[in-house]
């Protein structure tokens, strides 16, 4: 089976390097940030010639890269390739050289069509529902550069914010509601959580209003700026839960239901099953001595697990009971097939550094830049259901849930990290 | 450099009128206006609640050992809808269906018609199973709000089919586009109205995050029958491309009139097939008022291929009514 087709992107290529003859271009373009971010999630997925391309562009800060013909074939048959057009190419007079210049495709300043979700007049009609939770809202700097947003959570000058985009060498900022800007220490780094608490010398600050109820499937979220914008627009797509890496444990068989236990098949090398020993058209019948009596009882037994786990399964063969010790694995795609998705997964986004591993999160589908993570999430009644914590790709953003923001926070104040808010100075 | 840039910038033109429109409003007239948009997406959010819990269950998973889909019971007997690309190479021995509740069941693939990217399975087990309806209402309009489930990155352990919405914003290449994000593993899942009845398949999708492109319900209609029976046919195309064909009924006509004049008509087209002659004047194809050439050309390019639409033709001193299907 294959995953959701997309459009040949080369195409378009194609025919500039049938209308270009010129010669090579000399002047190396800087490498932005977005770009820089995919060429260095492209580098695991690339051959080790293409790789080392790829290095060097990031080395020297240029988004030209020289290939061959036979390198630019490879390249343009590679599933991880995300360009859609190049800005140009160009081939020296011989015609051995081929000179690629990248540009993502326009995703900040893309064209949004009157009538999709994201359209400025829907947004700004929104704009009442968060004129509230936008006070609690920062825009954080590092070294100038707007990286984050953030929460303030107490009205003495508490932020929370993503800490994975803060340099802590660098001098961080915070831009409120008012436009005042002021220079912020960071407090403490929840590397779980992916959070970071900044304090600001301020008083009197708005702290965010917590909602009651967490969000359910369906509800409109929205996540503003501290000027009371509306940045985007999504649903709540996926309840809470942990995307911990390995927390999923693999046993890799695809289980059948049969009168005498369970029918294992498509095993194949190397993962859990195989090196345990087991065999399509094995009947497993026991799982650490409990007996398996149908697939989701097997499917339910493994999930209970972790990664590493070792079990103990009995299983038939050829009508023998026979049992084996099997070490579960996380699991994961591999191949072409992750390289594709991972391609899939930037068309019109661009991924969070740190996408993955929270013990806790919500999914919902606002298309959010990386830097858009950190701040508040709201109902339409403009109530504080989360934090933003991190863009996945295309179609995907995840969000903290409220409730254990406010245990997180609750345990930093009995751990003493932050003085509690009724002792102030002078009493 | 690419046609889909193309096509975008002429719709930029349009924001920036509603962007203004905006602006000139009165204030107070804006604030009811916002709370009116506030109140209308609470009721939006509610109903898209509703679509999900009527039909979760009917959302599954196709899962061969090597890839995953996902797809839609539409029948208690477990008729299940995905794409044609899903089912295309899937192993018979090992093809699986994931339920919601995590159940693995066994099934097989049905027909196929790659032209249009349609697929239909069966479950091997016996039902009733649940199962979604499909719309055979109106025609979804575009700005309608709709809800998208599959099975995003394929099927996940512990996670539920991710819910998107969005808006249909047009048709293009008889393939509906929606601001509903799709990714890989999504092919084949359902797209529903707010009413909660399917109105498209997820297909494939471009570059932008408004490029997600489903497969109208009514193109499965049309070949319902051969599907069910277990044919093959077609060849996968570069969906959404713009040299894909356009639908045609295959007539010329007089762009310098003042009415949508007939000039010639070619043998064996839709056109003929359907009893259009030259010299007849079309005054409506389906629900649209026909005016002049250029608004047939207009009507037709929004239309879906292999799909019957009634005709209205002026001949002479009669008019009547005609069946015509579009390739």
């Amino acid at each position: 089976m294959k995953t959701i087709t997309t459009p040949n992107f080369f195409i378009s290529l194609g025919l500039a390097l049938c209308f270009l003859g010129g010669p090579v271009e000399k002047s190396h373009g800087q490498i932005s940030r977005d770009l820089r971010n995919i060429f260095q999630a492209m580098l695991d997925d690339l051959d080790e010639d293409l790789r080392l391309k790829f290095e060097e562009a990031l080395e020297a800060d240029s988004s030209v890269i020289k290939m061959t013909r036979e390198q630019f074939r490879r390249f343009r048959q590679s599933p991880v390739n995300p360009f859609e057009g190049l800005k140009s190419a160009a081939v020296n007079q011989s015609g051995t050289i081929i000179a690629l210049k990248f540009e993502l495709p326009d995703i900040r300043n893309r064209s949004i069509h009157p009538l999709e979700r994201q359209n400025s007049g829907l947004l700004a009609s929104l704009r009442p529902a968060v004129k509230n939770a936008a006070k609690s809202s920062v825009v954080v700097y590092s070294n100038n550069r707007p990286v984050a947003m953030g929460t303030i959570f107490r009205e003495d000058g508490y932020i929370l914010t993503k800490a994975s985009e803060i340099d802590d060498q660098e001098t961080i900022r915070c831009k409120l509601f008012n436009s005042s800007e002021k220079r912020a220490r960071l407090v403490e780094v929840n590397k779980e959580h992916d959070l970071a608490i900044l304090k600001i010398d301020a008083v009197g600050l708005v702290p965010v209003n917590w909602a009651n109820q967490s969000a359910s499937i369906g509800n409109f979220l929205l996540t503003p700026d501290p000027f009371g914008n509306v940045l985007a627009l999504g649903t709540f797509s996926v309840p809470t839960r942990s995307t911990a890496v390995g927390q999923q444990a693999f046993l890799g068989v695809q289980p059948e239901t049969t009168t005498t236990g369970v029918r294992v098949s498509s095993i194949r090398p190397g993962t859990a099953s195989a090196l345990a020993g087991l065999q399509d058209g094995d009947i497993i019948t026991k799982f650490n001595q409990t007996d398996v009596l149908d697939a989701s009882t097997l499917v339910k037994a493994i999930k209970d697990r972790a990664p590493g786990d070792k079990i103990e399964i009995t299983f038939l063969r050829g009508g023998q009971a026979q049992t084996t010790t099997a070490t579960l694995a996380a699991q994961e795609y591999s191949g072409e097939q992750a390289a594709r998705f991972k391609m899939m997964n930037r068309l019109g986004a661009v991924p969070s550094q740190r996408y993955d591993n929270f013990p806790s999160v919500f999914q919902h589908d606002a298309p959010l830049f990386p830097e858009d993570c950190g701040g508040p999430i709201t109902n339409l009644d403009g109530e504080v259901v989360g934090i933003n914590i991190a863009r996945l790709g295309r179609a995907a953003s995840y969000a903290i849930p409220s409730s254990t923001i406010q245990s997180v926070i609750s345990n930093y104040e009995k751990d003493s990290k932050f003085p509690l808010l009724n002792i102030r100075a002078g009493q | 450099m690419s046609l889909h840039k193309n096509s975008y910038g002429l719709l930029s033109l349009s924001r920036v009128i509603i962007t203004l429109a905006m602006a000139f409003s009165p204030l107070g007239n804006a604030r009811a206006a916002d709370n009116d948009t506030i109140n209308t997406l609470k009721l939006v959010g509610k109903k898209v609640a509703r679509v999900v819990d009527q039909n979760r269950d009917a959302c599954v998973a196709l899962v061969d050992g090597f890839g995953s889909g996902s797809g839609v019971i539409v029948s208690e007997n477990g008729l299940v809808l995905t794409a044609g690309h899903v089912i295309e190479n899937t192993n018979l021995r090992t093809f699986e269906i994931v339920l919601s509740s995590g159940r693995r069941v066994k099934a097989k693939p049905l027909g196929y018609n790659l032209n249009k990217d349609l697929g239909m399975a069966q479950l091997l087990e016996p039902g009733p199973w649940p199962y979604a309806k499909i719309n055979t209402e109106d025609r979804t309009k575009r700005g309608d709000w709709v809800v998208s489930i599959g099975h995003s990155g394929g099927w996940e352990l512990g996670r539920d089919a991710p819910v998107r919405t969005g808006r249909f914003l047009k048709m293009e290449n008889s393939q509906l586009v929606t601001d509903a994000v799709l990714i890989g593993g999504d092919s084949g899942g359902p797209l529903f109205n707010l009413e909660g009845k399917i109105i498209g398949i997820h297909s494939s999708i471009g570059d932008s995050v408004s490029e997600n492109r489903h497969i109208p319900i009514e193109l499965y209609i049309a070949d319902w029958e051969r599907l069910e029976d277990g044919q093959k046919w077609g060849r996968l195309a570069n969906l959404g491309r713009k040299e894909q064909p356009r639908p045609l009924i295959g007539v010329t006509v007089d762009l310098t009139a003042n009415e949508c004049v007939v000039t010639s008509v070619y043998r064996n087209s839709p056109a003929a097939v359907a009893g259009i002659r030259q010299g007849d004047i079309i005054t409506q194809f389906d629900k649209s008022p026909i005016r002049s050439g250029q608004e047939l050309i207009n009507v037709i390019r929004q239309q879906s291929a292999g799909i019957s639409y009634s005709i209205s033709i002026r001949r002479g001193d009669q008019t009547f009514k005609l069946e015509i299907t579009p390739q």
